[in-house]
């Protein structure tokens, strides 16, 4: 189906105010916090004793799905896949690396089931990884559960 | 709806236009990835 003018700048319009929504949400600042400093090492904290005190106590679950660097063959950009059990719910996070003139960049989404709920694309600095645009995004209650987890967190 | 070749190459045109426009999405990929109904 080909959209007309009216409706695509309809369509522009209404995707800047979720994006503007997803902002004044915390959510950029919030996955950069907990995914990069937290989530991503849940599968490994959660199987040690020294470390699994660490993961947040609402963490039912953590499991790595996939993740580049166990294969020795592979030689392109990192990629991850871990699923984590909040409050009873799954999660599905996903983060791959790509190339960027001169820069790195990451796609980090979030999946409940087979839905994608959220897409940041992100870019490497000397502070890490930081959030510079909003993808994909469906509000929900799932990001209450995040919010709370990333209270009081690193 | 049948489309005359010439119909059908400028439709498509209109399809690259369309994912140039906002990132390589279409707007129906943008709608999916948004929410919107």
């Amino acid at each position: 189906m080909l959209f007309k003018d009216k409706e695509k700048e309809a369509l522009f319009k209404e995707i800047e105010k979720r994006k503007l929504r997803a902002e004044e949400l915390g959510i950029p600042k919030l996955f950069e916090k907990i995914y990069f400093s937290e989530i991503e090492h849940y599968p490994s904290w959660i199987k040690k004793d020294a470390t699994k005190n660490s993961v947040y106590p609402l963490i039912n679950e953590a499991v790595e799905l996939e993740n580049s660097y166990n294969n020795e063959t592979y030689h392109g950009y990192h990629f991850e896949k871990i699923k984590i059990v909040l409050k009873e719910k799954e999660y599905v996070f996903s983060f791959q690396e790509k190339d960027a003139y001169k820069e790195l960049h990451g796609i980090l989404e979030i999946f409940i089931g087979n839905k994608k709920v959220l897409r940041l694309e992100t870019a490497l600095d000397d502070c890490g990884w930081h959030v510079f645009d909003i993808a994909a995004f469906i509000e929900g209650d799932w990001i209450n559960d995040f919010q709370e987890l990333g209270k009081g967190r690193a | 709806m049948i489309f005359k070749n010439s119909e059908r190459a400028e439709l498509k045109d209109q399809e690259s236009i369309e994912k140039l426009k906002y990132k390589g999405k279409t707007p129906n990929e943008l709608k999916k990835d948004f929410g919107i109904e």
